[in-house]
């Protein structure tokens, strides 16, 4: 039960468990509905982002070591894989996990501009998937995809996935990751340390 | 094994609730120890310094030497203790880390890495002593509250500590569950087991108990041996602010005529619930008159809760009519009219100020009317405190403040007196009569006798 | 009647994430299906597996037969629609399997036994237990908001934003956090922390019908992977 500087105790991983559970329901709750219609597909991440800000705050205020990011992206990662997502989407969530553990981090989980970009970060995730569209379409539709009548799908995806289309999932999911982000900072200020939660 | 507490002072990191001042005492091999005391008296952190989690999980500053066996606790690494110390805790919803019985039971057991012949063996010894074989491989979520915490008592009993710890284990069960859990304690206390119990129902220990630790604001003010704890009259221990040492039997209710729609307050005629597919009561009727307080009783499945919830319009009826006023109630006017306390108080606080609470979502709010109720409920100088951070009891009353901001006229309570400690039991049937006093239906469903004797004027009883 | 290592079926889970990720579509899946349905029935849990099964075929032969025959965007949106379902199915089919027959505390001995580190496993393990109690916390914090007059609805939110949000994120978060103490004091008390390898009382190991299983998953992976062209059919 020694707290170790850099261990996890049964406690940090309790909790690490219960809020990749918040997190994973807050990402699928807004972002569901739009993975499930193949043109609106490209703004998953957009969804993904809107509730996961305070969630994701109050769980670095609770476990604010190095790695507790990297394990919710792990598992995040494996559940992904397991259910059969694109491999850009479960090692995006991963790498965006591990790298905004290492942005909140450098505050040492306390800065509020950092924690918030660590959660920008931490939404681009769900966009390794549309990455891999864009660098290689066969591979990507041939994942996703029959094979086949892949071209009918491709011109309908390549017809979808325009410039614009990416630059508003990029610019979207950043704004809509500030907004959620600065909710989720509003909230810790206004309402979970004074409720004496978040430690 | 001996318990000792040498000089024990502590205090948590961000309250001065629970705080321990130079504590000494001693607990024999094969006591069964009651520990009591008002609300924040320090009695569960005695018990979470013996079983290790203060201040290891809790953090605080500990002083002073905790030994058990000669050992101190601070030497024992967490699992070690495991071993030794066996503890349950209050809420059953929230100890359980498995989602069967079986795997829960033996939870304990699989940490130490046993072999599963020994497991299993233990597994059947356990359910047998305790006599939960129809408890065996079950869904843990579709337990009652008695029966989770029968598991939770049978995973520390199945490592075979030799010390027990409870903290208010009673806090959220009805009669039956007590009963069971007092099973239990016997079993312990016959097998030589030592056993430390925090509580604030005392009725059904008062066989069992060795001595009882009289705590006050973190010191021993009084220690009381079996024999004297089991004459005291329930006037001194009242005093003391603690509960009854005796049950409380109540009569049984007169059969209720049913007669014509009431002109004031609430009726409920033919009504049948079904929920989840399962037809939970059928063709109930009763009436509740504004100015008394209304208890409803009735075990497990008696369909307590979904009566409350159908008489706020969170339940659609089957069959049969509420009528308020003598006017019939769709499901939206019952959701304006009624409010319930919830027993899980958490769920309904939103806002981050206690007066921030009071006038959340409402629009007419003078700040002199507001001051008025929250003065009223005992809470205007926790005005700005965050509703999270108060005590149970506050919580509650706060939650009445809220439906009284409302204009609610028909309050229900789940459970209200469930972890209140005697003193808080009293305030709470005293804010009872107050609201009844304003002429509200008051309707509360419980298992608390000692409570219902203090403010119920009527009992119900479901079947 | 079997039952399985968890270890195995782990195994199976990443074979089946490979066959989706390899073999996208075809009779292939549907062969697949047949195996997990079969699996499903070896495992006594006929009836949803059963179901699941009726479901997939339901969908396979509308791919197959009538999905032909529609044309335009309605086409490619079904098409695109179904291509996605038909590459997830057969892994949520075996991971609902997963999760239906195998018990925390035997996923938690099986990945010890593996090395796995806890780090992982017993957040993994936290989640199985913690889905259940969010939707029944839901429950109740739906019921509050309604009596205390809240609706989710655009309109309210457009009038009341803040209330909402609070109502929304405070009780969630505050019983989470409140779970997560309990639920770790009560795991810590019973040993929780113990550097032994985790055991379990139901006996997991290998066992014959473990490597047989694995086997014929395996083959029809390695099968698959020769022979598939593509296609519904």
């Amino acid at each position: 039960m020694n707290n170790e500087k850099n261990g996890f105790t049964a406690k940090d991983l309790i909790t690490i468990g219960i809020f990749s559970v918040l997190l994973l329901l807050a990402m699928m709750l807004t972002g569901g509905p739009f993975s499930a219609v193949p043109t609106l597909t490209f703004y998953f991440p957009i969804g993904a982002a809107v509730l996961a800000g305070p969630i994701f705050m109050l769980f670095i205020a609770k476990v604010p070591k190095q790695g507790a990011l990297i394990i919710v992206g792990a598992v995040l990662c494996i559940l992904g894989t397991v259910t059969g997502m694109h491999w850009g989407l479960n090692f995006g969530f991963l790498i965006s996990a591990t790298l905004a553990g290492l942005i909140a981090g450098i505050g040492k989980f306390k800065s509020n501009v950092l924690n918030l970009i660590a959660y920008i970060v931490y939404c681009i995730g769900p966009m390794g998937t549309y990455f891999v569209f864009i660098l290689n379409k066969e591979s990507w539709v041939s994942f996703m995809l029959k094979k086949g009548t892949e071209q009918e799908y491709i011109d309908k995806m390549s017809e979808v996935a325009t410039g614009s289309t990416i630059a508003i999932m990029i610019v979207g999911t950043i704004v809509v990751a500030t907004l959620s982000g600065l909710l989720g900072l509003r909230l810790m200020r206004k309402q979970f340390v004074k409720a004496g939660i978040a430690a | 094994m001996n318990v000792e507490f040498k000089n024990v002072g502590f205090s948590y990191p961000d309250t001065a609730e629970g705080t321990l001042k130079d504590i000494s005492f001693c607990i024999k091999n094969g006591e069964f120890v009651l520990l009591v005391g008002e609300s924040g008296c320090g009695k569960t952190t005695i018990t979470r310094i013996i079983n290790g989690l203060i201040p290891g999980f809790y953090g605080g500053k500990l002083t002073g030497d905790v030994l058990i066996d000669g050992k101190k606790v601070s030497d024992y690494k967490s699992y070690e203790l495991s071993n030794v110390v066996g503890s349950v805790f209050q809420n059953p919803r929230t100890q359980f880390f498995n989602v069967d019985t079986d795997s829960e039971i033996a939870f304990g057991l699989e940490n130490a890495g046993k072999s599963s012949e020994e497991i299993n063996a233990t597994l059947d010894k356990v359910t047998e002593e305790l006599n939960i074989q129809e408890l065996r491989n079950r869904d843990i979520f579709k337990l009652s509250g008695g029966e989770k915490q029968k598991i939770a008592f049978a995973s520390a009993y199945a490592s075979n500590p030799e010390i027990f710890l409870l903290d208010e284990p009673s806090a959220n069960l009805d009669t039956v569950g007590i009963e069971g859990l007092k099973e239990c304690l016997e079993k312990i206390k016959n097998n030589g087991t030592t056993v430390i119990i925090a509580e604030h129902r005392l009725f059904y220990l008062a066989n069992l108990v060795d001595r009882v630790l009289y705590l006050k604001d973190g010191v021993i003010e009084r220690e009381i041996s079996g024999d004297e704890f089991r004459s005291m009259s329930r006037a001194t221990l009242n005093a003391m602010n603690l509960r009854s040492n005796a049950y409380i039997s109540l009569n049984e209710t007169e059969s209720y005529q049913i007669v014509d729609i009431l002109e004031k307050g609430l009726c409920i005629r033919n009504l049948s619930v079904e929920y989840k597919k399962r037809r939970v009561f059928e063709s109930i009727n009763m009436d509740f008159m504004p100015g008394q307080i209304y208890c409803i009783i009735g075990n497990n499945g008696a369909g307590k809760s979904t009566l409350l919830r159908s008489i706020c319009g969170l339940l659609s009826a089957t069959a049969g009519d509420i009528y308020i006023d003598g006017l019939r109630m769709k499901r939206k006017d019952l959701q304006k009219k009624a409010f319930m306390v919830m027993q899980d108080v958490n769920y309904q606080l939103f806002a981050d100020s206690v007066i921030n609470e009071c006038i959340l979502g409402t629009e007419k709010s003078s700040s002199i009317w507001v001051e008025k109720i929250l003065d009223e409920m005992g809470l205007l100088e926790y005005k700005e405190r965050h509703p999270n951070t108060l005590s149970g009891g506050q919580k509650q009353r706060l939650a009445i403040a809220v439906s009284l901001m409302m204009d609610k006229d028909i309050l229900l309570f789940d459970e209200p007196t469930s972890g209140l400690d005697y003193k808080n039991m009293h305030l709470c049937a005293d804010f009872l009569n107050m609201l009844a006093q304003k002429d509200k239906v008051i309707i509360v469903v419980t298992h608390d006798e000692e409570f219902m004797e203090c403010c119920c004027d009527r009992i119900y009883k479901l079947n | 009647m079997i039952t399985l290592d968890p270890r195995t079926k782990v195994l199976l889970l990443i074979l089946t994430a490979i066959f989706s990720a390899s073999i996208p579509n075809g009779i292939y899946t549907l062969v697949w299906i047949i195996l997990t349905t079969i699996l499903g029935i070896m495992l006594k849990r006929a009836l949803k597996t059963a179901r699941a099964a009726i479901i997939f075929a339901a969908l396979w032969l509308f791919a197959s037969f009538i999905l032909p025959n529609i044309g335009g965007v309605l086409h490619t949106s079904l098409l695109v629609w179904l291509g996605l379902v038909f590459k997830c199915y057969p892994c949520c089919m075996i991971a609902a399997l997963f999760i239906s027959t195998t018990q925390i505390g035997e996923f938690m001995a099986a990945m010890s036994k593996w090395r796995v580190p806890r780090s992982v496993v017993i957040p993994l393990a936290i989640m199985f237990r913690y889905f259940p109690t969010v939707k029944e916390d839901w429950g109740h914090i739906k019921d509050a908001m309604t009596l205390r007059g809240i609706s989710l609805s655009p309109g309210y939110f457009l009038k009341n934003p803040g209330v909402v949000v609070d109502a929304l994120y405070l009780p969630i978060l505050v019983t989470a956090s409140n779970a997560a103490d309990d639920l770790a004091a009560s795991a810590v008390t019973r040993g929780i922390e113990n550097p032994r390898i985790r055991t379990s009382r139901l006996d997991i190991r290998i066992r014959l019908i473990d490597i047989i299983v694995f086997l014929i998953f395996a083959v029809a992976l390695i099968v698959g992977m020769g022979l598939s062209t593509g296609g519904y059919v």
